[in-house]
């Protein structure tokens, strides 16, 4: 037997077992074995000398307790997982609320990104107006307008003198007032734009021409405001520029109440210099 | 003249025929089963047969006698609650010291987490590094025999329980318990082999830590 296997089985021998004959030959033999095997046997005393420990006097008392304790919890528990939803149902009320509160956040965001885009003017039909005129810096802008959908003749351009004299008035005697805005994006302005505005009624359009200010001009002021008066009829305002694009937009005539106020042709609405009092 | 035993021996004589008491205790699996009908005094007389040795065992394995009682009666709790699903496969002892020692475990995992250092202790508990000895043995004469044992004892129990929870369980149940291989490896739940190499690998860190005292 060698040390190893001595040491093994020394290491799995029991307390007070004795030692297998070869075993012993070995220990008899083999010093570092025998000062293993004391060692072994000593520490196996030492931890064998530990006095065992007995639970408290109300060990059984304590454990009645606990006991009854767990029982009454348990039952709690048990009425508990009677009425508690199940794990799926509380995943589907969730996923339920989650789009619920998705598809309303959806639908205040979404207004607010189309207004956002209209006042930047970053909406793509806007780009697709303005693209044209960015290429070609010098092209002139013409904004016709038909009245009671007819078709627009031949302009007849007048140039328009600079803000706060934006704002024309056709010369045709109509007595409606109308104003059309355009609000460019914030694309950069190319320099000596020049606007042109027809305004058309009937067979003889009124026409607004406007002359963009220099290269200096603010991207606020490239708004462009025809005053016209035209009969209380409904009619529309067409805007084409140079490039081919058109927008159509239908006006409803405005009547405040039984009077038509803007109906009376002696009543002119003077127009301030900011346009206020427009509507 | 006889002596008057009961009540029913007064009323109808001696001649009443005692009920005979069986000699043959009942077995473990049978106080079980008893206790899974309903027989209350049969889970009673489970719980003193091994009421001690299981604190005693969990006690070895935490150093803490509180917390070894408390421990003791959580592994009774289950046992009553787990009465239902007890299968006889194995000896009871070797059920109940599963659950001692698995909840003693986790209890040891948890004092890990939380990392709490006694401030009497002089030794730190880490998984796998070398305890590292906080106050090492006074080396002077004690002037009595009991106090030197009383120390020697202690000084055991907290190399003990500076073990790796995976030593210290097969030395406990081994050389404190007296389990034998086999019903350590079923109570740990590995193999004869594992449990070998355990409890020697146990008894060489205990070897250099209670060197004075060998």
């Amino acid at each position: 037997m060698d040390c190893k296997a001595f040491r093994t089985e020394s290491e799995e021998l029991a307390t007070g077992e004795s030692l297998s004959r070869k075993a012993q030959a070995h220990l008899d033999s083999c010093a570092a074995c025998r000062a293993f095997q004391t060692e072994r046997l000593s520490l196996r005393q030492l931890i064998g000398s530990l006095e065992p420990v007995n639970a408290p006097p109300d060990f059984d008392f304590q454990l009645r307790a606990r006991l009854a304790t767990a029982k009454s919890a348990g039952n709690h528990a048990a009425h508990r997982s009677w009425f508690a939803p199940s794990p799926k149902a509380i995943s589907g009320a969730v996923a339920f609320v989650l789009l619920v509160m998705g598809a309303i956040v959806f639908k205040n965001v979404q207004p607010t990104q189309l207004g956002s885009q209209v006042a930047t003017g970053n909406s793509e039909p806007a780009k697709a107006v303005i693209a044209p005129q960015q290429r070609q810096a010098d092209a002139p802008e013409q904004v016709a307008v038909a009245a009671q959908a007819q078709s627009v003749a031949a302009p007849q351009n007048k140039p328009l003198a600079s803000r706060p004299s934006e704002v024309v008035r056709a010369k045709n005697g109509t007595e409606r007032i109308l104003q059309a805005k355009q609000t460019r994006s914030a694309s950069p302005a190319p320099s000596s734009r020049t606007l042109t505005a027809d305004l058309t009624f009937g067979s003889n359009p009124p026409v607004i021409t406007r002359e963009r200010p220099s290269a200096t001009t603010s991207m606020e002021e490239k708004d462009a405001t025809a005053l016209l008066r035209v009969s209380s009829q409904p009619f529309k305002v067409m805007l084409h520029d140079r490039q081919g694009a058109l927008r159509s937009v239908s006006l409803e005539p405005v009547v405040f109440g039984s009077q038509d106020f803007l109906g009376r042709a002696t009543q002119r609405h003077q127009p301030s210099a900011n346009g206020e009092g427009i509507w | 003249m006889s002596t008057l035993t009961s009540i029913d021996e007064l009323r109808y004589g001696t001649a009443v025929q005692r009920a005979p008491v069986s000699e043959q205790p009942l077995t473990d699996h049978a106080l079980l089963e008893a206790t899974r009908t309903g027989d209350g005094e049969a889970f009673a007389e489970l719980v003193g047969r091994y009421r001690n040795q299981i604190t005693s065992y969990i006690y070895r394995m935490t150093n803490d006698y509180d917390g070894a009682v408390d421990l003791a009666q959580e592994t009774f709790v289950r046992v009553y609650q787990a009465a239902e699903r007890y299968h006889s496969s194995y000896a009871f002892s070797t059920y109940i010291y599963r659950i001692a020692t698995n909840l003693a475990i986790s209890e040891l995992r948890k004092r890990k987490r939380r990392r709490l250092v006694s401030l009497t202790g002089f030794f730190t508990a880490t998984d796998d590094a070398e305890a590292r000895e906080f106050n090492p043995p006074d080396a002077r004469p004690l002037q009595d025999v009991e106090l030197v044992d009383s120390e020697r004892r202690a000084a055991v129990a907290r190399a003990i329980s500076t073990l790796p929870e995976k030593y210290r369980a097969p030395l406990v149940l081994r050389d404190v318990e007296g389990k034998s291989y086999e019903e350590i490896a079923r109570i740990l739940e590995t193999s004869e082999g594992t449990v070998k190499s355990r409890i020697s690998r146990a008894r060489g860190f205990l070897r250099d830590k209670l060197k004075t005292y060998l």
